[in-house]
């Protein structure tokens, strides 16, 4: 068991160091599992498979989601800033909530991700997401003739 | 003596690096525009076809299930993605419900788009189907279909929602639960809404944990069908119900039970007659919520031994329909825990405690949490001061104001100066007299009343009293309803002052 420190540190693949203080800390299932499963005498808990930059945007949605009196309308502002990032970014952010087992976050992102394709025509979802459209014009004809009762 | 650090006594600055930042972003529209930019700048090179495919099926699954077909003419590559999805979302929303041209169209896209699924199993499965009665055509075989094939496909998660607009003719009947789909042994997790329980169907959904269900006439041989054949349930909660006298909740795994609004639906409920009481008795049930709307209502809370936590969040515009006791029973619940009361709970037992001259007395209560949901107003000293008497573990107490709770004392304030009390002088010199020996924390989220200015004395007068007598206090937060709103600094302040 790791001693009882006010501080845990948080140290990523590239040697990026973040020190959460122990009340935010265990506040949080994933820590308070780690904490309890790593045995180790400094309270440093390496994140192998995550980079500093990615980690940085983790850590700064926890504080925000974990301070104390914060209000749902706050949450909802923060949120809507912190998912300003692009499709890559996004996806770093879940790989790294899923390697943490931070479902609430998770789930942040992939509703992120359903709102940039939600109610968007096709033509728009391939535009934005750079979606490479590779079925010749006489294709793409056909599989919307097939399927008219879906693009009408 | 009760010791405040600096911290707790300005919660204005209180905040922290991640704190400020945000508040710098929200109120700087220049830094705001070129988030964006920078993020449609990396967008050029940035493609979602690059994500890994279970995010994608992941994504596709919250989509309507006509949306998520639609994706097929993105790319080839995409072709295959929405056969995956293992939640299916039904949701005739975006048709107009009048028109049946258009339910024909959703029908049709949802038929046609089913068979062609290749997951073997649905993890959830949301139907939200809304129509008018315009032609003579029932709609409620389709929904049997599709609720066959979820059934067929081991759902696990079922949010059922049939609703339609009709003029409310007697013999007019909500949809009925289809036989096949109330003994499904996969079903986890199901949401019920405007349906109808047969009388002769039988509930035996084996691997059920979650049920709620909503507008929804439910009887006495329902409710003893769900005990004694679900035996994974854990929690069990009833939205605008009524049908059954008895809850004898006598499964010991279900330890959460929520009853909210007690109403008369459609359909069945004409031909429900009588007086709507019921008894609880649940012996295993740790968490109890019984709130909103309970007109006309008895309930009388028997065995609850196991409570660990309860809210009580009722009101009854008949006031008079509610016998007294029953409030006072509901309120002296043996809650081992956290007791959270509203206003108009506190309202009704103050007033009638005034009517009473105070000649009664709470049972000792065992709670260590304690919530009031509700406005600090004279009228409810008396029975403040009850409460705290009757719960002498108490070691946190939080108030937290409601937002319709200022009108509601309003009355009862007028309704007592009417009284024109002689007692309410002596009253206020023996209240609060009690020592709290174990309160260690307070919390209180002032009233904000947005333009009025907050007339605080009343909440000062019970801090005040608060700190004079939680000899072992520790801690005081009074946190602001608003940030950086005038009307809860200027409340602050002079809270701070008493």
């Amino acid at each position: 068991m790791m001693s009882l420190g006010k501080l845990i540190t948080l140290k990523t693949n590239d040697n990026e160091e973040f020190k959460l203080d122990k009340t935010v800390a265990v506040k949080l299932e994933i820590i308070k599992n780690i904490v309890q499963d790593v045995d180790c005498t400094s309270n440093v808990i390496p994140l192998p498979n995550i980079d500093g930059k990615t980690m940085t945007k983790v850590v700064k949605y926890w504080k925000k989601h974990s301070e104390e009196g914060v209000t749902e309308v706050q949450l909802k502002n923060f949120d809507q800033d912190f998912l300003k990032m692009s499709h890559s970014e996004l996806h770093d952010v879940h790989l790294a909530a899923k390697y943490l087992d931070d479902n609430q976050l998770k789930e942040v992102i992939i509703q992120e991700f359903l709102d940039r394709i939600k109610g968007k025509p096709i033509e728009e979802i391939r535009e934005v997401f750079g979606i490479v459209n590779d079925y010749t014009p006489e294709e793409e004809e056909e599989v919307r003739r097939e399927n008219a009762w879906a693009f009408e | 003596m009760a010791t405040m650090s600096e911290k707790d006594q300005f919660p204005s600055s209180r905040g922290d690096y991640g704190n400020s930042e945000s508040w710098l972003i929200e109120n700087s529209p220049k830094k705001k525009e070129k988030i964006e930019t920078e993020s449609d700048e990396t967008g050029l090179i940035d493609r979602i076809s690059q994500l890994p495919d279970a995010l994608i099926v992941q994504i596709l699954s919250r989509l309507s299930i006509t949306d998520a077909f639609r994706t097929i003419i993105l790319s080839k590559h995409w072709q295959y993605f929405w056969t995956s999805i293992d939640k299916l979302v039904y949701d005739n929303e975006e048709f107009s419900h009048s028109d049946s041209s258009m339910l024909h169209k959703f029908i049709s896209l949802t038929d046609n788009v089913l068979p062609l699924l290749s997951s073997s199993s649905i993890k959830k499965c949301s139907l939200n189907f809304m129509f008018e009665h315009v032609d003579d055509v029932s709609y409620f075989p389709v929904i049997d279909k599709w609720l066959e094939f979820a059934v067929n496909k081991k759902v696990e998660g079922l949010c059922l929602n049939i609703s339609y607009d009709t003029d409310a003719i007697e013999h007019d009947q909500p949809y009925s639960l289809p036989e096949v789909f109330c003994s499904s042994s996969s079903i986890l997790k199901l949401k019920c809404q405007n349906c109808r329980i047969l009388d002769d169907c039988v509930l035996n959904w084996i691997s059920l944990k979650s049920l709620t269900l909503e507008n929804l006439l439910i009887r006495d041989e329902h409710i003893k069908q769900i005990m004694s054949n679900c035996h994974q349930l854990e929690s069990f909660n009833l939205f605008g119900f009524c049908g059954f006298n008895r809850l004898h909740m006598t499964s010991p795994k279900c330890k959460r039970l929520k009853l909210i609004d007690h109403y008369h639906p459609i359909g069945d409920w004409y031909s429900f007659e009588g007086d709507c009481c019921f008894e609880v008795v649940a012996p295993y049930v740790e968490h109890l919520t019984i709130s909103g709307d309970f007109d006309y209502t008895e309930i009388e809370l028997k065995d609850l031994s196991s409570l660990d936590h309860a809210k009580l969040c009722l009101c009854s515009d008949e006031f008079d329909s509610m016998d007294e006791d029953i409030l006072i029973d509901l309120l002296s619940v043996r809650c081992a825990n956290e007791l959270i009361l509203s206003s108009w709970f506190i309202k009704v037992i103050s007033i009638w405690m005034m009517d009473l001259e105070l000649n009664f007395s709470l049972p000792l209560l065992e709670c260590k949490w304690l919530t009031i949901s509700s406005y600090i107003s004279k009228v409810s000293f008396p029975m403040l001061d009850k409460l705290l008497r009757s719960t002498p573990n108490l070691e946190n107490l939080m108030i937290f104001p409601g937002v319709e709770d200022h009108s509601i004392f309003q009355d009862a304030e007028e309704y007592t100066e009417a009284l024109e009390l002689d007692d309410l002088l002596s009253f206020e010199e023996n209240i609060f007299k009690v020592s709290l020996q174990n309160l260690k924390n307070v919390k209180v989220m002032p009233f904000c009343s947005g333009t009025r200015t907050f007339d605080a004395t009343e909440l000062d007068q019970f801090l005040k009293f608060l700190l004079e007598h939680a000899i072992n206090l520790e801690k005081m937060v009074i946190v602001p309803k608003h940030k950086g709103c005038n009307s809860c600094s200027t409340n602050i302040s002079q809270l701070m002052k008493c």
